[in-house]
């Protein structure tokens, strides 16, 4: 590595440099199968949360049933997984089922809108003593040991919604959300009339009133504060942060993805991967179908079909499908019984998650309900199991705990036990 | 994500009475050897012959005082008498101190200079808009417009209840029973029957008697019940039924439509009145049978009156008698101002989630309850207590990052995105020059800013304000964002340019630039880093030297200082 080049350069380079090794060894027949092996798995794992907002309907999605009064319009097809059928309206996602592992046992107690979704992101039911962290500020706190995908990229990013924060880990740890997925981040180039010299200048200054500030009031919010300045200006200065914009990407590839604000998403969190994001969440809303269920479902679906398949079978293509664990959920299931409106209203007893890639058995339905998708009848997968099972498989310990300002423990997870049938 | 800014009453400790704690001994001389000087104690100062908040603010001190000597808690010194009166404006009536206030401030000798300010702000202009504000946010939350709910008009309507002085639990009945009309009749030319603006309370939660029972329950009393809207509560042992008696309570109110309102095409007119049988809901509302089989019962218990259902539920609501609504509002009143309430968070009271230091919480309760409600006399009271006045943050660095034992130390907050950003069109001028001419750019450079911040999804809910605590969105925003670009551009007419145009001295400019973001003169060794950022060489032209003032403006805009309350 030459001297004098920018850290990011460096990174690239070396990067660059493992990667090019890794091929060589690999293509080399004198490379042994444990050394590239030991190369790909020193990569750390990454999890891309496709978040289903509103609380979709598993009846018109991943469990359809036959019974005339609960089942809809929807019709149901086959899959690539004996015995699974899931929506007519999810044609190429059934096509790569191999890959997916169908949780249709998920059971959860909250069905209020805000403490779901609470539940959802952070593993944990709401609790007013506490804020707890979402899933990617444990991976951004916990999970940064190895560097051999180093970036000046965050470590934990949202497209299209806010996700949840870091809660007691702190600012830092928190998701960068960007607004419209597919874009360039806003507010990352200069203000217009200012250059690289006058912005040295000011920032100079700013740094200088920042240490004062923080040496009078020494405080763990404005420490944390000024590490996100830290990263916010780290990344106005990286060409990484290209990975958001999909406006230089080959059309054919985009429209793989639908071509959807959902789509690019899918497609950035790829590309953020690729670039060593430890999590990403894409956000597809509407899910809240109180009101003609049927066809904003299916207007829906046709969003997350080309979208979650595509993502998947590029991932595999890209040999990238064991390193991350894709998770496809929202706050809970709907209602077996149809109101008024031609909608279904919340229903947290029984409804659907799918996971797919790091260490996530493919080709797989676990747990089952009744014949009107009202309850779970076999092997029920709650919250914290399915946080356990997700943790578990990107290599953190379900039980690791870390102390918040008042000296209390707080697990990753809820108590929550790995699904071993999940698990490959 | 859990309503994290107010703190929420939890225990069920009913009101005692804490007369006693006015008869208690002076304290013991001998105290631990503190390692900063001590202060000359209130408690030794001999009563006032008034039961003015004086009373109030001797008597938190004192308890507090024991609290931390019995527990070895050295508090942390005052603080200066700049950052107080930054934090107690801001605190008050939301805005940021004039140069002209910091410099009397810190110019008056007075002893009692900090009652004097705090009586000002209270009984000045600014008080009834920011506390309309305050209550319309936490009231109406950030609720997708419903039907009919006009906004502007219930602020209006706090805010002249606030500025006429009335009582906390006038207003909360006038809220919780509200009828009538939402808006003036176009066609009525004199009127028999005014609007009543209050009734947007119950218009913006009425589809669900569930919800605004879940919300006259944690918005009024400090009391978490919606979770027993669907099972048992988890943990306490509110059961099923008591929640839809309550909710039934709610549920007697009919919203009829009445024509289009003055505005036209705008909020609909419409009626809200009480009546006597359940209004017919749609048919497979999982609602309907649980409402059917309810009567109105208040949360002890206790029948409501069937005839009148929601006065009566009000008139429980707002009783001095009834154990939470007095301790629902001294405990946001002191989250509000000293970080972190008696309970956390300020709306879940309950036997599992009991207060610290209950016999303070009480003591200013009961003080409410018998002072006719008045929030003007609890937040004069709080303001000028002395754990209010104590330095933030922890110089020493022992235990960043861990809470703070009973207040001891000052809480170091950001400002929320809507106070963030009214702080830099204040700070920076911005607003003046905007308001001045086109008052739909301020209103639209606004919205813009606030979307860096927040976001709200398109559910059945309403959602709490977007848990903001400093994103990389925001600093970007702040770093490189068109609101602090605008502020800081030398634009003909803004503040910044009328400064620099009037004040041929650089250091004079330097001066009204810290004042007017940080609220303080700058320190030497930021005056002479000031004078070099801006420094040009001599004969330059005024654009050099204007560019060196915007950098400035810009860093103080960005620092942490002047984006934290603390």
């Amino acid at each position: 590595m030459t001297t004098g080049t920018s850290s990011r350069s460096e990174g690239t380079s070396r990067r660059g440099f493992l990667g090019g090794l890794t091929a060589l060894l690999a293509a080399s027949s004198l490379a042994s199968p444990r050394s590239a092996f030991a190369a790909a798995a020193a990569r750390p794992k990454s999890c891309i949360v496709l978040w289903m907002n509103g609380g979709p309907s598993h009846l018109d999605t991943w469990d359809p049933k036959t019974s005339a009064k609960i089942a809809g319009p929807f019709r149901s097809i086959a899959t690539r997984t004996p015995g699974l059928r899931i929506s007519e309206h999810l044609p190429r996602i059934a096509s790569v089922s191999n890959h997916l592992a169908v949780v249709r046992g998920m059971t959860s107690r909250e069905g209020n809108h805000a403490r779901a979704s609470y539940l959802l992101h952070t593993g944990y039911a709401p609790n007013p003593t506490i804020v707890h962290p979402a899933l990617g500020g444990w991976m951004a706190k916990l999970g940064r040991g190895d560097d051999a995908v180093p970036s000046e990229l965050p470590a934990f990013v949202s497209l299209g919604g806010p996700s949840a924060s870091a809660g007691f880990l702190g600012v830092e740890y928190g998701p960068f959300v960007v607004r419209k997925a597919g874009a360039l981040p806003e507010n990352l180039a200069l203000a217009p009339g200012v250059d690289a010299a006058r912005a040295g200048r000011r920032t100079a200054f700013l740094d200088s009133l920042e240490e004062g500030f923080a040496s009078r009031i020494a405080s763990a919010k404005i420490d944390g504060r000024r590490s996100v300045l830290r990263k916010a200006r780290a990344l106005m200065d990286t060409a990484d942060v290209a990975a958001f914009d999909v406006s230089t990407v080959p059309e054919a590839e985009r429209k793989a993805y639908g071509g959807t604000a959902f789509g690019d998403g899918c497609l950035v969190a790829r590309r953020l991967v690729e670039k060593g994001v430890r999590t990403v969440e894409v956000v597809l809303d509407g899910w809240d179908t109180h009101d003609d269920g049927f066809t904003r479902v299916a207007n829906l679906s046709k969003t997350l079909d080309p979208a979650f398949s595509a993502l998947v079978q590029d991932l595999a293509a890209r040999g990238l499908l064991a390193h991350t664990l894709v998770v496809c959920m929202g706050e809970f299931g709907r209602t077996p019984v149809i109101n008024a409106r031609s909608g279904r209203d919340h229903h947290p007893g029984a409804w659907s998650a799918v996971l797919a890639g790091g260490g996530i058995r493919g080709g797989v339905v676990h747990g089952a309900t009744d014949d009107r998708g009202d309850k779970v009848v076999s092997d029920a997968v709650t919250v914290p199991d399915l946080f356990a099972t997700v943790v578990h498989a990107l290599g953190i310990a379900p039980d690791r705990t870390l102390m918040t300002p008042i000296g209390r423990p707080i697990a990753v997870t809820d108590e929550g036990t790995p699904v071993k049938a999940l698990l490959v | 994500m859990p309503p994290t800014k107010f703190l929420t009453h939890g225990s069920f400790v009913a009101t005692v009475l804490v007369a006693s704690a006015c008869g208690a001994p002076p304290r013991p001389s001998s105290t631990p050897a503190p390692r900063r000087p001590s202060v000359a104690t209130t408690g030794d100062a001999p009563v006032p012959a008034s039961d003015g908040p004086e009373i109030l603010v001797s008597a938190v001190d004192r308890i507090l005082a024991d609290a931390w000597t019995r527990r070895g808690i050295v508090p942390n010194p005052a603080a200066d008498d700049a950052t107080f009166l930054r934090r107690v404006t801001l605190d008050l009536v939301g805005t940021l101190p004039t140069p002209e206030e910091i410099e009397a401030f810190l110019a008056d000798t007075s002893t009692d200079k900090k009652g004097k300010l705090v009586r000002g702000l209270v009984s000045g202009p600014k008080f009834a808009p920011f506390w309309s504000r305050y209550w319309t946010e936490a009231l109406l939350g950030h609720a997708r417009p419903a039907r009919g709910v006009d906004r502007e008009a219930f602020r209006a309507w706090l805010e002249e209840s606030f500025r006429a002085g009335r009582g906390w639990d006038r207003v909360a009945f006038d809220v919780l029973r509200a009828s009538g009309s939402n808006e003036p009749d176009p066609g009525d030319v004199s009127p028999s029957e005014p609007p009543n603006p209050a009734v947007a309370w119950t218009l913006a939660y009425v589809a669900k008697p569930a919800d605004i029972a879940g919300h006259a329950s944690r918005d009024f009393l400090g009391v978490q019940i919606q979770c027993a809207q669907c099972h048992d509560h988890k943990t306490e042992s509110w059961k099923r039924t008591d929640f839809w008696n309550f909710a039934s309570a709610f549920a007697r109110v009919r919203v009829t439509s009445a024509g289009m309102d003055a505005k036209g095409a705008g909020a609909r007119r419409v009626i809200v009145e009480d009546v006597r049988k359940l209004p017919p809901r749609a048919k497979n509302d999982p609602d309907n049978e649980a409402l059917a089989t309810a009567k109105p019962k208040a949360l002890d218990g206790s029948l409501l009156d069937p005839d009148d259902p929601r006065a009566a539920m009000a008139r429980w609501i707002v009783d001095r008698k009834n154990p939470w609504f007095a301790r629902a509002f001294v405990n946001r009143m002191w989250g509000h101002f000293l970080g972190r309430g008696f309970v956390n968070p300020t709306d879940d009271m309950r036997p599992s989630n009991p207060p610290e230091l209950p016999e303070l919480e009480a003591l200013l309760a009961d003080d409410f309850a018998s002072h006719g409600f008045d929030p003007r006399r609890l937040v004069s009271a709080l303001a000028l207590t002395r754990v209010y006045g104590l330095a933030a943050g922890d110089p020493e660095g022992e235990a960043r990052g861990k809470e703070v034992p009973l207040w001891s130390r000052f809480r170091v907050t950001p400002l929320g995105p809507s106070e963030l950003t009214d702080a830099l069109l204040e700070a920076s001028g911005t607003r003046a020059l905007l308001e001045d001419g086109k008052p739909d750019a301020l209103e639209a450079l606004r919205n813009r800013a606030l979307r860096a911040y927040g976001f709200l999804f398109d559910v059945d809910e309403d959602s709490d304000a977007p848990d903001y605590e400093g994103s990389m969105a925001g600093a970007l925003a702040g770093l490189n964002g068109q609101l602090v670009a605008k502020a800081t551009l030398l634009a003909p007419k803004s503040a910044l340019f009328a400064l620099v145009r009037d004040t041929k001295d650089d250091d004079a400019i330097v001066r009204a630039l810290f004042l007017r973001t940080l609220g303080r003169p700058p320190r030497e060794d930021e005056r002479a880093r000031a004078h070099e950022l801006v420094r040009v060489p001599p004969g330059s032209r005024p654009m050099v030297r204007a560019k060196g003032f915007e950098d400035l403006l810009w860093a103080l805009l960005n620092s942490s200082e002047f984006q934290f309350n603390h």
